[in-house]
């Protein structure tokens, strides 16, 4: 008996209404999944997802001289919010030539697909829903499904772009798996283990226990090799083929509108927090605290304590200015959070310091590895983001030529480097 | 074969090299000041430069009423009504030197909403009545409020004084 259903047992028992007895239990497990599915997409993968597209906003705003989304909420940081009600209020169109069960279903296979992958992704010490022992071999397998949404999605859009877009989608994300399989191969062989945890458990003690610096210099080229593929497999610039807005309007979601298009729209940045998670898990530590940590945290402290500053003194203007009886729509864009000097910079990032330097001492709390393992993965995000608006897109041929004559050969080598290095030392590496 | 699996790594080489390139000018553009305004939040007006051509403002006190600008005007979007009046002078924002007035507005009515902005009225204009404002919002519920009337109630009052005066001395002179 899981957890889940031990809860919903006590409860029911607690309630103690006669009506309900003769409910079949099984019902309550479905009804308390279906609660609990909700409430982790909702309150916990969403903000996730929602806060690394405003990431990309402003850093992309920022990149092109422009300042980004600034107006709702201190800092523009309740944007994700006003997007998302407002694609849930508009119009779900489904096109009059389109296969409509098949077009409903698609964009759930594609949430589907990112957000199963969570499941065995160690977000802190204990903070981890399933320890698979199988975990790498089951995120490979889950993220595969993204695929079938996809090309799903291209099918029954009934248009000719939208299935250009998959059929694309799908030869990529197809080739990039083997690289992406093979570079990953790297710490499997240097762990011993599939399981995430026990990935995170071989790299503890310091950064110098790190995978990336193991099997010098294959495991570090196996890093990069994993990040091309994986940047190829969420298709995120430079490998946006399948939805290239010049030659193909938008690719699979041409379509979709409304929160349907959301979802793709959620999948894409889901997934992107998933690399960047399974990059750090595999690469660079995991939610390990180390010694260099210290930098982390501060790093970490620094963005919380700007935030919290702005969000405390945006929400007392708020709550002051209704009491004024003002509406609250009115005031939501039209506040302005207090403004930074160099000095109050100085200032935060001083504490921060000395924060991070406290919270070594709890290193080991599990509050602190999640902060860790967040910063770590939130810098993935802001790498993938920097490179799309650095790069230009690929053409097909090249993506391809990239893939099998480049990165699959990098691959094969950085496994069979890896496998000498473990023969001669012993099974070190 | 030995001279494409040079070329194979020269590739790669030279991919990496130009991607760090790439992101390393957008790091430093991430470091650079934003260039674009808050608009409603700042004042953008008094940002503006000099010589900026935003709506045309006239001043009436030192119109002469010679309808050069309306005559210069591409699209003809003024529209000026004068009478003829006592022979006074004004001083030219342009020459400094008082300046003949014979004719005396009565309407002095530009459409806005079809002035392009090229500035032509302005450079006929021997008293710099007409020019330029640095204000560039015209937005109204009504297209027709955006017909802007420069004349003031005062500019009628001397319109008529003027012509009543100048009708009189033609009966003396008549006489």
């Amino acid at each position: 008996m899981s957890n889940l259903q031990f809860i919903t047992h006590s409860i029911i028992e607690r309630l103690d209404i006669p009506v309900l007895k003769n409910v079949p239990i099984e019902i309550f497990y479905i009804a308390v999944m279906f609660l609990a599915a909700t409430i982790v997409v909702g309150l916990f993968l969403a903000p996730l997802a929602g806060f690394s597209t405003y990431v990309e906003r402003r850093v992309a705003g920022r990149m092109q001289a422009r300042i980004g989304c600034n107006r709702v909420g201190p800092e523009g940081l309740l944007q994700f919010i006003v997007d998302g009600i407002k694609l849930i209020l508009k119009e779900d169109t489904i096109p009059q030539g389109a296969d409509r069960p098949l077009f409903k279903l698609a964009p759930y296979l594609v949430i589907l697909g990112a957000f199963l992958s969570f499941v065995c992704v160690p977000f802190g010490k204990y903070l981890v829903v399933a320890n698979l022992n199988v975990g790498l071999l089951y995120l490979i397998a889950v993220s595969s499904l993204v695929v079938v949404g996809i090309l799903l999605a291209g099918w029954a859009s009934n248009n000719k772009w939208s299935l250009l877009g998959a059929m694309r989608s799908a030869a990529q994300i197809v080739s990039y798996e083997i690289p992406l399989a093979l570079a990953l191969m790297v710490p499997v062989l240097l762990s011993g283990s599939l399981s995430l945890q026990d990935l995170n458990m071989a790299q503890s003690g310091g950064m110098r226990n790190w995978i990336l610096f193991k099997a010098p210099p294959a495991a570090f080229i196996a890093f990069f090799v994993y990040f091309i593929s994986a940047l190829a497999e969420v298709n995120r610039t430079p490998f946006d083929l399948p939805e290239a807005e010049s030659e193909l309007v938008s690719g699979y979601n041409t379509e979709y509108s409304g929160m349907r298009w959301g979802l793709f729209y959620l999948a894409e940045y889901a997934n992107m927090f998933l690399v960047g998670a399974i990059a750090t898990t595999a690469f660079l530590g995991g939610w390990q605290p180390s010694k260099s940590n210290v930098l982390f945290a501060t790093g970490a402290l620094f963005f919380t304590l700007l935030l919290a500053i702005k969000g405390l003194s945006f929400f007392t203007k708020l709550v002051g200015e209704m009491v004024r009886g003002k509406s609250i729509f009115d005031l939501l864009s039209n506040i302005r959070p207090i403004k930074f000097s160099k000095w109050m910079f100085l200032a935060i990032a001083f504490i921060s310091l000395a924060g991070g330097a406290l919270l070594q001492m709890f290193a080991n709390y599990w509050l602190v590895t999640l902060l860790m393992f967040i910063a770590k993965v939130y810098f993935f995000v802001f790498v993938i983001i920097w490179i799309r608006w650095t790069l230009p897109r690929y053409r097909v041929d090249q993506m391809m030529d990239l893939c099998w004559k480049k990165l699959v050969p990098i691959g094969f080598g950085c496994v069979l480097w890896t496998s000498v290095m473990m023969l001669l030392g012993g099974g070190n590496g | 074969m030995a001279n494409s699996f040079a070329q194979w790594f020269v590739d790669i080489v030279e991919g990496v090299t130009t991607t760090s390139k790439g992101m390393l000018i957008t790091l430093k553009h991430l470091f650079r000041e934003p260039t674009t305004i808050e608009y409603p939040d700042v004042n953008v007006e008094s940002q503006l430069p000099e010589r900026y051509r935003g709506i045309l403002q006239v001043d009436m006190d030192i119109c002469i009423s010679c309808r050069l600008c309306e005559t210069y005007c591409p699209i003809a979007c003024i529209k000026i009504e004068d009478t003829k009046g006592e022979k006074t002078t004004v001083m030219s924002k342009i020459t400094g030197k008082p300046t003949p007035k014979v004719k005396y507005p009565t309407l002095f009515d530009i459409d806005i909403a079809k002035c392009m902005y090229c500035g032509l009225c302005i450079e006929p204009c021997p008293t710099g009545a007409i020019h330029h404002t640095r204000r560039f919002e015209g937005t109204v519920s009504n297209v027709s409020e955006l017909t802007y009337s420069y004349i003031r109630p005062s500019d009628l009052v001397l319109a008529k004084e003027q012509s009543e005066k100048a009708k009189s001395k033609k009966l003396e002179v008549g006489a």
